[in-house]
């Protein structure tokens, strides 16, 4: 064997590998919708009681005229003793008329409604929460604090189910399932639905299952008094994700986060690309904030907390590394194509069967969860991954049926040179999809908008939300400014 | 029966309803079997 022989073959074993690693998030997602089932067993309602702390509920608002009103009525529809209920509406200086709104309802329900007026605002969510929840701090009325969005409306038994976790002395904070409900729903706001479901309902019971919540949902996280005070009686104003940081920082100090899926609440979300492009894109940067800030924890077991669990590092780095797992397959294939195409072509399929078997049972799982969703979003749930990725699957999947059936049916010869075209495009489309969903974004952006849609369908849910995670890490790699951009909401909640 | 009883018994409903979930992940799997299976008959 010569030297130039072991280099094509280490060479060849590293790019199986890359290949190979690009497998690792299906298998991380597989083996967390695996965890689900056990939830049945694994839950904490075994611990839950009939409970009602006086609970003072944080309403950030920064002109929300359009939608506080609606919201503030919704809560004081709650199935909950009304004097164990305080709503702070906490006006971030709006220029609107979102004061005169909560003056109207603080007006006509007395020391149930509070408006609490910042004159200079504009600093961000955090520091408006923080705001409110020093005000609360200075009497001893507050048993537990709701932190929740403007926009977000509160179904009548979603609180009390909330609260009957704090039972638990052991519990620090609660958070419940943030479901999409927007009134007129588009294809966008259908994507977010499943979204949500596949990262709420599906992925957060796991996470109670392997004792680690990854985040506590900004519209609906319930901290008892005692948490609050022990994170310093103020949420994180460091990063853009001061959501996951509140909820690491529970979870790091010995106390539990729990999901209840049964506790809904409904949120309007982004009706178009461009916007909920923006919202990720924070959300992705406090999130590469956050996995820098949190090094000393990750792969590192204890018994204080169970983010330093394999289960959980592995859940969060495969989301969190997408994009280059995606990369690094691409990369491996095209690469093995040039030393060996039959190699390709086996480690290729063999990627493909494990994503798809792992794509498939993910989501017949998730579309049973919320069967509601589940009808509504039936094209989105099938062409999450976008049709293109699709058609690659099917192909690696059942490897005659677009190569014998499908090019008979429209004629075409799979020529020597087309067959090359077709496994060379299919090798880099799974990190091309990540620049194709970013050309989609920009279309959403010009005259040509209307083409967003089939784009999106074309290219995928899947891999917009990868392309996001990518443009964060940019971000956060050039130092751009960290603005706190408001996404708009319009008041079109349903239910 | 008293509020207290009736939030002890919608825990109760609540906890039952995650057994749902073990049927719920048999169908997924069924899919992907079906799928699987229908992958070896095709390839013959």
């Amino acid at each position: 064997m010569t030297i130039a022989d072991v280099a094509i073959t280490a060479l060849s074993v590293v790019l199986v590998a890359l290949v190979a690693a690009g497998a690792v998030p299906a298998l991380v997602a597989l083996f967390h919708f695996l965890a689900i089932p056990f939830h049945a067993w694994i839950n904490h309602y075994g611990k839950a009681r009939p409970t009602t702390p006086r609970v003072a509920i944080v309403i950030p608002a920064w002109n929300e005229g359009l939608v506080i009103g609606t919201t503030i009525d919704r809560l004081l529809q709650l199935d909950y003793p009304r004097d164990r209920l305080r709503i702070c509406v906490v006006d971030d200086a709006s220029t609107d008329d979102t004061p005169d709104v909560v003056r109207d309802r603080a007006e006509r329900h007395p020391g149930v409604v509070v408006h609490m007026r910042r004159e200079q605002g504009g600093e961000g969510k955090a520091h408006t929460l923080n705001h409110g929840i020093r005000t609360l701090l200075q009497d001893d009325w507050m048993e537990a604090l709701l932190i929740m969005d403007a926009d977000v409306i509160y179904r009548r038994d979603s609180l009390r189910k909330m609260t009957r976790h704090l039972a638990d002395p052991e519990v620090g904070a609660v958070t419940g399932y943030v479901r999409e409900g927007s009134a007129t729903k588009n294809a966008v706001t259908r994507f977010i639905a499943f979204e949500y479901v596949l990262a709420q309902i599906a992925s957060r019971r796991a996470q109670n299952v392997v004792g680690a919540v990854a985040c506590l949902a900004g519209g609906a996280q319930l901290h008892t008094r005692e948490n609050i005070e022990a994170l310093g009686g103020a949420i994180d104003t460091t990063t853009l994700a001061e959501d996951t940081v509140t909820t690491f920082e529970t979870q790091l100090g010995g106390r539990k986060v729990v999901f209840d899926p049964h506790a809904v609440v409904l949120a309007e979300e982004p009706p178009s690309l461009d916007a909920l492009w923006k919202q990720r894109l924070r959300w992705g940067r406090g999130n590469v904030q956050l996995t820098i800030r949190s090094r000393r924890i990750w792969f590192r077991p204890s018994k204080v907390h169970g983010l330093g669990s394999l289960a959980f590092g592995l859940s969060w780095f495969s989301v969190f590394l997408l994009p280059a797992f995606m990369i690094g397959a691409s990369v491996g294939l095209i690469g093995l194509y040039l030393l060996d195409s039959d190699l390709a072509t086996v480690v290729f399929r063999a990627l493909w069967i494990v994503v798809g078997c792992a794509y498939v049972f993910s989501m017949a799982f998730a579309a049973q969860l919320d069967p509601e969703i589940g009808r509504i979003a039936w094209r989105e749930i099938l062409l999450f991954p976008g049709i293109i990725s699709l058609v690659v699957m099917v192909a690696a999947f059942y490897p005659g049926l677009v190569d014998g059936w499908l090019l008979d049916l429209l004629g075409v010869d799979m020529t020597p040179a087309l067959r090359t075209t077709f496994d060379l495009a299919s090798y880099a489309w799974i990190s091309l999809s990540m620049l194709a969903a970013w050309g989609v974004r920009h279309v959403d952006r010009t005259r040509a908008r209307w083409l967003t849609v089939p784009l999106l369908y074309l290219v995928g849910f899947g891999p917009v939300l990868c392309a996001v995670t990518f443009a964060a890490y940019v971000a956060e790699a050039r130092r751009l400014d960290r603005v706190w951009e408001k996404t708009e909401k319009t008041g079109r909640v349903a239910g | 029966m008293s509020d207290v009883q009736e939030q002890q018994a919608e825990i109760e409903r609540d906890r039952r309803s995650e057994r749902r979930l073990i049927w719920q992940a048999l169908v997924a799997i069924a899919v992907v079997v079906v799928l699987v299976v229908l992958r070896e008959w095709l390839s013959r």
